[in-house]
Parts: C-alpha cells; structure tokens; sequence
C-alpha cells in the first residue's frame, strides 16, 4: 500500500524481493547499496543469522527522483528465503506494492523455483492481494555461471516455468547479482511499473 | 504435559549445497590463480614451493567435495588427479620439474570448466577468510551434516527433565529453547495447541529486529524483552550467544519472580548446549 504524502510532496512505494533460499536477493540489495550515490539513499539494514541467511528481512530506502513534483521514495525489502521462515515472510509482505521474484538459474533449484513463486501467491492471497494484479518482475539471477560446469536452465525453460503459474506474463530480466549486469535494470523495471499502478491507483 | 521435542535437522543443508555449487566456478578461478602462482614461484624460486602448494591443497579440498555434489565424473577426476600430484610434490616424491610439467598441461581444461573468467577474482590467492568459510561449509557437507548445532538425544532428554522440573510450575505455561536462527531445540508445556516451529522462527526473527533496534538507538540489546497479553504474556531472554529462551506465561505470575527462574534456566542451559560450530 504506497503511502502519499500531499503536503510533504512524497509517494512511497515498498518494493519486496522474494525467491527461494539462496537465489540472491540480499545480494540484489547489496549491490544497489554498493553501486547507488549515498546521496539518494538511506541505511542499509540487514537481519541475518550468523551463516548470512536472512533472518527477518533486509531493508534499503532509496530516492528515485521527481514525478509530476512527486518526489518518489522506494523501500526494498528482502524476506528469508528458506522454508522455515513462512510466517516472517508474510510479515515482511503486508502492505507490498510492487514484487522482484528473484529465481535461480541452477537446475538444482528449478523446483525450489516453482515452489516459490506458488508460496508468495498463497501468501498475498492471504493478505487478499493477487499476484497476477500485483506489480512483478522475474529475475534469473546467477547468469554468470553459464558456461560453467554447473547446469544451469536455460531462459526459456525457466520463463515457461515461471509464465505458467501466472495468468499474464511479466518482464524477465537476466542478471548476476554478485557481478551487476541486470541488477539495476531490475530495479528500474520494477520502480516503473509499481509507480505506474500507484498512479493509476490514485487517479481511479 | 506434552512435551514435544525436536532435534535439530539438517535445515539449511539444501542451502549450503546450493551456496557452494553456486560458488564453484569463482572457487576454480581462485584455484587456478594459486595453481599458477604456485607454478611461477617454482620457476622463479625452486625449492620455495611448499607454501603456495598449501594454499592450492587447501582450495583443492573445497572443489573436490562440491564436484562430488555436483557428480560431474570429469572433474572429480582431473581434482583427484591435481591432490595426489600435490601431496606427492609436498612429499617429495615428486619433482618440481615434473610437477610443473603435467600441473600446467591440465589447467586449461579446468579453465574451459570454470566459465567465463570473472572480471574481478576476491584475490590472487583467495583471502584465508572466504577459503576456511568454504572449507568449514565443504566439510560439512562431505560429512552430510550441514546443521550447524547438534544436540543428543541424551542432552534434550536431560535439558527437558530439568526444565519440567524446575520451571515449568504453576503459571509458565510453555518454555521454548530456540536457536538464533530460529530452528527449535526443545518445547515443553502444556500448551498442545501452539505452532512452536513457526513461534520458534518469528521469535528469533523479533529478537533479532529488537537488537538492531537496540543498535539504532545505540545500546548493545535490550536487557529484558517482555510482551503482556490480556491473558498470557512472553518473555524473551537469551541464553549464551546462540539460543534464546521464550516463555509464555499466565498474567498471575509476577513478572519479577519469573525473571529469577528464568535467569537461572537461562544459566544451565549455557553451561549444558552445544556452541556453534562456525
């Protein structure tokens, strides 16, 4: 639910990366935190286990510029990935706007995949939003390892597996969160598109 | 009384195989940096090359146990073959000559196997911090025991005999020991009805936000974490670095008396769990 703030000319928008354990999300954050002027940019705060497994979330205010004298404010939250951490996950989800579905490219993980994009849907069921309505960008993250000895999916295979649990398709962007390429193309896509469904939100 | 009690699982166990497998072609990289400065320093330097073949050996024990996850049989191979030349170089058995000679031919198979060659590598010689990280996760799961924390059947029994002894009395309803990650050790009470696997994990995650909140406003953490229902109320406290103790209790227990018992429930745990391994 953005937040609009008339008289101090503000919209705030809250942006949420989920995916399964260990796709990377918090590695998204970390690099924007890494890369973005700390001029337009708030502190960085991470809950994390000791084993650097998100624990609640990871929290990034950042500063997008001016719409129409709007000056626009995105948070972006990570949620745990792992199973066990439903319940903190759904906590992390209220009142979202917009949804990066970080999936990743290893075959190992292509059910783990499935299965996550399935929970986040009953998740903001719950809290009586629906997915296909909601903002989403996917991102196959971990392109890097293309090449490798490592299996990866390929585009196709993970876009049709993705797009077939959702009614419409989405943007997919390739990225590599630990080397940058697609991380703030992600970002933008996601800011454009959940700024565009909170305008369309406030004029209707 | 219901006691329920879980061991702890291999819960993050699909995690750190997946971090390492995610990780393993950054790790060749890193091995085939040491291998060809292990390389050069025998050419520069003869005789000098125990060292470099240390660190080469140690980065060899990360692959050779995600290779054998991953159950690429070419890899395992070419591994197996670089350790038993290391260790007989280290031994002697083995010239430097000779080493070099059959080291060099097989590093570009490797390289085609690595992938793309990342534009920025953690270090020439990959810091010790991120080689003993992976050699530790490596070992674990080589031992198919990634679980960070293990705790007998024995001691559960022994913890849970204590605490429904000793704590859980007139007005504690419920006494949970969680890790900081969240996972549950042991629940003891008569509160059947209670998620505790899903209490476990929000509970480690609210300590968790409550300390960084602590931070924010400059305190290390909070001393007491207290929250008052209109029939129950919780009580967190942490018992050494690695667990955390909630209590759910009934209104007509004061507050202070509770304190004074868990205090000490929190003391005997310290001095019976296990401290994490990494």
């Amino acid at each position: 639910m953005a937040f609009i703030n008339k008289s101090a000319k503000e919209i705030q928008v809250k942006v949420v990366y989920y995916g399964p354990g260990r796709c990377g999300k918090t590695t998204n954050l970390l690099y924007v935190n890494q890369k973005m002027n700390a001029k337009f940019m708030g502190k960085m705060i991470s809950i994390d286990t000791r084993g650097d497994k998100t624990l609640f979330f990871d929290f990034l205010p950042l500063q997008l510029g001016k719409i129409r004298g709007f000056n626009i404010r995105v948070q972006l939250y990570t949620v745990p990935g792992q199973v066990l951490y439903n319940e903190s996950r759904k906590m992390v989800l209220k009142g979202v706007d917009g949804v990066v579905f970080v999936a990743d490219s290893m075959e190992v993980q292509r059910e783990p995949n499935k299965e996550s994009l399935l929970n986040l849907k009953e998740n903001l069921a719950e809290d009586h939003l629906d997915l296909d309505e909601l903002p989403l960008v996917i991102q196959l993250n971990k392109r890097d390892l293309e090449g490798s000895v490592i299996p990866i999916l390929s585009q196709e295979t993970m876009t049709n597996d993705l797009h077939g649990l959702l009614k419409h398709p989405v943007p997919v962007v390739m990225a590599s969160a630990l080397q940058g390429p697609g991380v703030f193309e992600t970002l933008r896509e996601i800011s454009k598109i959940t700024i565009k469904s909170v305008h369309y939100k406030l004029r209707s | 009384m219901a006691a329920q009690d879980v061991v702890i699982k291999d819960i993050f166990g699909e995690a750190d195989k997946v971090e390492i497998l995610g990780k393993l072609p950054a790790i060749l990289w890193a091995y085939l940096e040491t291998a060809r400065l292990l390389v050069r320093n025998i050419d520069t330097a003869p005789g000098s090359s125990a060292r470099s073949a240390k660190d080469a050996e140690k980065i060899l024990g990360i692959l050779e146990s995600a290779a054998e996850y991953l159950g690429n049989e070419s890899l395992k191979t070419t591994l197996g073959g670089h350790s038993k030349m290391l260790s007989a170089l280290g031994r002697g058995e083995l010239s430097e000559q000779d080493f070099v000679k059959t080291f060099v031919e097989d590093l570009p198979r490797l390289e085609g196997m690595a992938g793309p060659r990342p534009e920025s590598l953690p270090d020439p010689l990959i810091s010790s911090w991120l080689a003993d990280q992976a050699t530790d996760a490596a070992d674990r799961i080589r031992k198919g025991r990634a679980g960070d924390l293990v705790v007998s059947v024995e001691l559960l029994d022994e913890i849970r005999d204590y605490l429904a002894a000793e704590a859980v009395s007139e007005g504690i309803r419920s006494i949970l020991v969680v890790d900081n990650a969240g996972t549950l050790v042991i629940n003891i009470g008569d509160k059947t009805d209670l998620d505790a696997v899903s209490l476990a994990a929000v509970a480690a995650a609210n300590f968790a936000a409550t300390e960084k909140i602590a931070h924010l406003i400059g305190e290390r953490d909070f001393v007491l974490l207290f929250y008052k229902g209109h029939n129950e109320s919780f009580h967190f406290t942490r018992a050494g670095k690695d667990y955390i103790v909630v209590t759910i209790f009934d209104n007509s227990l004061s507050l202070g008396l509770l304190r004074l018992k868990i205090t000490e429930v929190a003391q005997f745990l310290i001095g019976k769990l296990p401290k994490r391994e990494v």
